[in-house]
């Protein structure tokens, strides 16, 4: 009862913050011409008119699919080879300036370049440009845990005779679940973001190429209303996709930290 | 039991150090089936380290190890190991499943531990429940719920409470009636390792070395066993 009224309360205060932006912007826009800054409404009906239309719905969904794609390859091998590094020297020794190097490359640089090799392609751009930004992100993260991880508990199942897998699906897996989601959840929305801004410059489709176009045809209302449903849907990725999840996982693990 | 006298683990003359700290010289031991031995010896000695040799849990420089092929070790740690994230019968059936004991037997191997520890309100808490004495219990267990031929046990009674060390006294001693198990124990309780075991090993401060191999007669002598022998009292400081 008295989490809910909590909760109840932590909406609320959350709710009025936003609504007290809401208020400054269209007192705001009432006094600067549409261009600059439409007013809250007609945000709401350009947001309105792109679903009707049926852009919203198509180019949300090109969006959200090289960005679960892009993000599907740089994870799995930000984990994979962040095992093999755990593993072997001679992996770490390779991959090691080789993970800086991506790192330290700012993304604008990989964006011009994987425009000169794929081209305005549709694909290709923007999952290029999510790999590389996500690839180091969760392999440094990953990599981090691993070595901080409790070797005593592998030592205890080795020598009570576990065998290999049960030793990574009982002990390493469950012990290193909070590290994967959190490093997942980072990702996710370092790729989100990638995502937008490779179609925004390298391509002829998804939400960050209508946000290009908007802008080119002086469309205020409709960048504004893009921009907002940029940051729904990434809300929506966070509390209804990843908070689940982590719940879950910790409910799973019970107490690990504790 | 058929051979009751056969070697468990023969340690010949093994050698270890970490960096530039040596920490073994020279350290021969043997366990037989069926016996129970101590390694008596000051603190930061090494003693673990002859364990963890034994449990091929750390590799050594020079020297021969040799544990019998086939034989199940159950190793109580110093510190509990329990996996945080199952609970106290998980954590049990995880080592249990990994030898080929038949499904129906580890089960009553268990519950008869944990009635006999008296756990048995606490089989489904998680180890952070737990308090440090309790964990220890359910690391010995554990450690016993594979019916182990090679029982290997560090400091066993270190966090627990002076009831709860005479149960466990008793679980493991019963243990070793029925199943006949080679125990090693390392210890800094000179009483108990005299009044458990078949035989003692002294081993001297860092580098260690075995100073003194010695059988123990039967029970009713150890005390005086214990008021004769001055040198024991003055182990942790001899060299």
């Amino acid at each position: 009862m008295k989490n809910s009224t909590n909760n109840l309360l932590k909406i609320s205060i959350s709710l009025s913050g936003v609504i007290l932006v809401v208020v400054i912007w269209s007192l705001f826009s009432g006094s600067l011409n549409p261009l600059i800054l439409p007013s809250p409404v007609e945000v709401g009906r350009a947001v309105l008119e792109l679903a009707r239309s049926g852009e919203l719905g198509k180019n949300f969904l090109i969006t959200f699919r090289r960005t679960l794609v892009g993000f599907a390859i740089a994870f799995f091998f930000g984990i994979s080879i962040a095992l093999l590094m755990k593993k072997n020297l001679f992996f770490r020794q390779v991959f090691k300036p080789l993970v800086t190097f991506i790192q330290t490359t700012p993304p604008v640089v990989w964006l011009v370049l994987s425009i000169i090799w794929f081209g305005l392609a549709q694909e290709l751009t923007p999952v290029f440009i999510i790999f590389i930004v996500v690839f180091p992100i969760v392999l440094i993260n990953f990599l981090e845990g691993l070595e901080s991880f409790d070797t005593e508990l592998i030592q205890m199942a080795k020598v009570f005779g576990s065998k290999r897998k049960r030793i990574l699906f009982h002990i390493l897996l469950p012990g290193m679940s909070p590290l994967i989601i959190s490093s997942a959840r980072v990702g996710l929305a370092f790729a989100w973001k990638s995502t937008v801004l490779a179609e925004f410059l390298g391509s002829s489709s998804g939400i960050g190429f209508m946000l290009s176009t908007a802008n080119n045809l002086l469309d205020t209302s409709q960048v504004f209303a893009w921009a907002l449903i940029l940051i729904l849907a990434m809300l929506g990725l966070e509390y209804l996709v990843i908070d689940p999840v982590r719940g879950r996982v910790n409910r799973w693990i019970k107490c690990a930290e504790s | 039991m058929d051979k009751v006298c056969r070697k468990l683990i023969e340690l010949r003359r093994i050698n270890k150090s970490y960096g530039s700290l040596k920490v073994l010289e020279d350290v021969s031991l043997s366990l037989l089936e069926g016996e129970i031995i101590s390694l008596l010896g000051p603190s930061g000695c090494g003693k673990t380290t002859i364990l963890n040799i034994i449990a091929g849990i750390i590799s050594l420089d020079k020297g021969r190890v040799r544990v019998a092929k086939g034989k199940r070790i159950g190793y109580v740690f110093q510190e509990p190991r329990l996996i945080p994230w199952k609970s106290v019968e998980e954590n049990i059936l995880f080592v249990q499943k990994n030898y080929s004991l038949t499904e129906k037997s580890i089960g009553e191997i268990r519950e008869k531990l944990i009635e006999e520890a008296g756990m048995k309100d606490f089989v489904h808490s998680f180890p952070s429940e737990l308090s440090g004495g309790m964990k220890q219990r359910v690391s010995l267990l554990r450690a016993l719920s594979i019916i182990p031929h090679i029982l290997l046990l560090d400091e066993p009674f270190k966090s627990m409470d002076s009831e709860t060390v005479s149960v466990m006294e008793e679980i493991i001693l019963q243990m070793w009636e029925e199943e006949h198990p080679g125990i090693l124990m390392v210890t800094n309780d000179y009483e108990k390792a005299l009044r458990l075991s078949n035989r003692v090993y002294i081993l001297s401060q860092r580098p260690s070395r075995i100073v003194e191999e010695r059988p123990i007669p039967a029970l009713e002598s150890t005390n005086s066993f214990l008021f004769e022998s001055s040198d024991l009292n003055i182990l942790p400081n001899k060299n």
